[in-house]
């Protein structure tokens, strides 16, 4: 018998061979699925969704499109007002202030290790633009669905609503200290910024401030970590 | 079964060639180093806010967090409410990232990968979109060997594995399988990113950049808007951006070395630039070690040659011109030390002429 005969090659064994014919057919479906996952809609597309889904959710979830946002054209504000019950025992309204910029350069006081901060009132801004959105849709359908359909996208937002309300909570109990707070409300808005042909205009207009939604008065939340 | 066997021959053909070696060592290497330590940024930069963004009383509540979760996912933040309990996993989790930054290899990785799984879902708010790519990439990590460069031990760990691609061919198998699995996910992220660039109007009429540098949030310094108001400087950054990304998948099994150093080289640029100019500290990091995948062992061996070369060609003309020329090994001293011979240019009969 010939020495060559008698080794046998590890590669020669057979679960390498059925670890390599596994591994094969995982990377070319993974491969396949996140094509399919990140391909424009089409007919194709919402045929195959389905193993497609399967195979991406939860654990390898594609959303790649804050890789190529369409930039803001607006910058947004929220406006977050109380209502506190005075010394004397009369309910006073604050005037609204604005809690997004100065979270936002909390950022910059720090390049090197920036806090994630703004991502808490970017999120909000993001949620409430798409409620804002439905709610505008609720608007334009039959007057007699419009009830229904209002209750049915709060219970839809109501863990967005919550959240908001329990930042909120957190802002006016940071602005107004002891004060005896009973509600917040916030105010989202956006500026548009000025327009790439205009920016070299000479005195510009200053850009009009637009209210995308105003939140009812949420009871306010005292136990927020600070 | 003549086409059987040689079924079976081409198969182990293909398995020795797939088992050869491990791939894209020192990227994978860099790649645990970057991640980790944007891992241990996200920990760090909000400790004090700790409670307020992850904690049983933060604004954001487990029961309104859990929401978000999609059927099958799982935070170790869920599994109690107790501020010890939140505690006690954040520490750990800070732990695992420093850990694995310093060492690697399979558990630490598997750990870590837990951990930034369970604080990104605990809440998603705060999420930049890099920090997708690194929870998909952690997982198949677990499966490379991420300690071969810039670890301790290193150098035996790749004497060892040279070694164990012979006698265990299922640890190469595993390892490039997982590598190729990385390189299909950064390459669908790039193209995905430049094609959805490339079909977004504000992007190709080139004034994407003008936006986005007065977008109050990304907007780090008073002169960048400004800078960005020349219409000529945001179109070529624009294109550029779009460019490179498209031209990531084209480049990264390309057998042109120097096409895909220019293009790794061009994404880190971008991804410092987004981390000093936009304030996406975290997202930059993790795309700079995602990037840094795209180069072959190779590459960074070349890479590595040509840097020292263009370095002691720099010292070298800076040293002439300071201290007195230094003698190449092997010649002797310009000036003979006292005690050693003068030596004299040798006579015809010394060289046997």
């Amino acid at each position: 018998m010939n020495a060559n005969t008698d080794f046998e090659h590890p590669t020669h064994k057979i679960h390498v061979r059925i670890l390599f014919c596994a591994l094969v057919g995982a990377l070319g479906a993974f491969a396949l699925c996140t094509a399919f996952y990140n391909f424009p809609d089409s007919t194709v597309k919402s045929r195959v969704s389905p193993a497609v889904n399967a195979v991406v959710q939860p654990w390898l979830e594609q959303d790649w499109h804050l890789f190529a946002p369409t930039p803001g054209t607006s910058n947004t504000h929220l406006m977050v007002g109380a209502r506190i019950r005075s010394n004397d025992g009369t309910i006073v309204e604050t005037l609204p202030f604005d809690v997004q910029y100065p979270v936002e350069d909390l950022v910059k006081a720090n390049h090197v290790l920036p806090t994630k901060l703004p991502g808490v009132t970017l999120a909000a801004q993001e949620r409430m633009a798409d409620y804002a959105t439905e709610l505008a849709a609720i608007s334009r359908a039959p007057e007699a669905t419009q009830a229904e359909l209002h209750t049915e996208l709060d219970k839809r937002y109501q863990p967005a609503l919550d959240q908001i309300g329990r930042f909120m909570s957190r802002c006016a109990q940071d602005r107004f200290g002891t004060a005896q707070i009973l509600a917040v409300q916030g105010t989202f808005t956006t500026t548009p910024i000025t327009p790439f042909s205009a920016r070299y205009a000479n005195n510009p207009a200053p850009m009009p401030t637009k209210i995308v939604v105003t939140t009812s008065w949420d009871p306010f939340v005292a136990d927020i970590a600070n | 079964m003549t086409i059987i066997c040689a079924t079976a021959t081409r198969l182990d053909a293909c398995i020795t060639r797939a088992s050869a070696g491990f791939n894209r060592l020192i990227g994978i290497a860099i790649l645990r180093i970057v991640i980790g330590i944007a891992g241990v940024q996200f920990y760090v930069s909000d400790y004090v806010h700790r409670e307020f963004l992850w904690g049983p009383n933060s604004y954001n509540s487990l029961t309104d967090a859990s929401h978000q979760l999609r059927r099958g996912q799982f935070s170790l933040y869920f599994l109690d409410d107790s501020n010890v309990w939140f505690n006690v996993v954040f520490h750990l989790g800070l732990a695992a990232a420093i850990g694995f930054t310093i060492f690697g290899g399979r558990w630490l990785t598997l750990v870590h990968a837990v951990m930034l799984w369970s604080i990104y879902l605990r809440n998603q708010d705060i999420l930049e979109g890099g920090d997708n790519l690194a929870r998909i990439l952690m997982l198949f990590m677990a499966f490379t060997v991420s300690n071969a460069y810039f670890a301790p031990g290193a150098k035996q760990r790749r004497v060892m594995l040279e070694s164990e691609s012979v006698q265990r061919p299922v640890i190469p198998l595993l390892h490039n399988a997982a590598a190729t699995a990385m390189l299909v996910q950064i390459a669908t992220v790039y193209f995905v990113a430049g094609y959805l660039k490339a079909t977004g109007e504000i992007w190709t009429n080139g004034t994407a950049m003008y936006y986005i540098s007065r977008i109050h949030q990304f907007s780090m310094f008073a002169w960048y808007p400004q800078a960005m108001n020349n219409a000529y400087l945001g179109w070529a950054v624009n294109y550029f951006t779009i460019i490179v990304e498209i031209a990531v998948p084209f480049v990264i099994w390309s057998k042109r070395a120097t096409i895909r150093k220019l293009v790794t080289v061009s994404l880190e640029g971008m991804h410092v630039g987004i981390m000093v100019f936009m304030g996406l500290a975290a997202f930059g990091l993790i795309m700079i070690g995602a990037d840094s995948m795209i180069l072959t062992d190779h590459d960074y061996q070349t890479l590595t040659g040509h840097v020292r070369r263009v370095t002691a060609s720099i010292l070298g003309r800076l040293g002439r011109s300071f201290d007195p020329p230094i003698a190449p090994t092997g010649t002797p001293p310009m000036t003979p030390s006292p005690t050693e011979p003068r030596r004299t240019r040798p006579t015809p009969e010394q060289v046997g002429v």
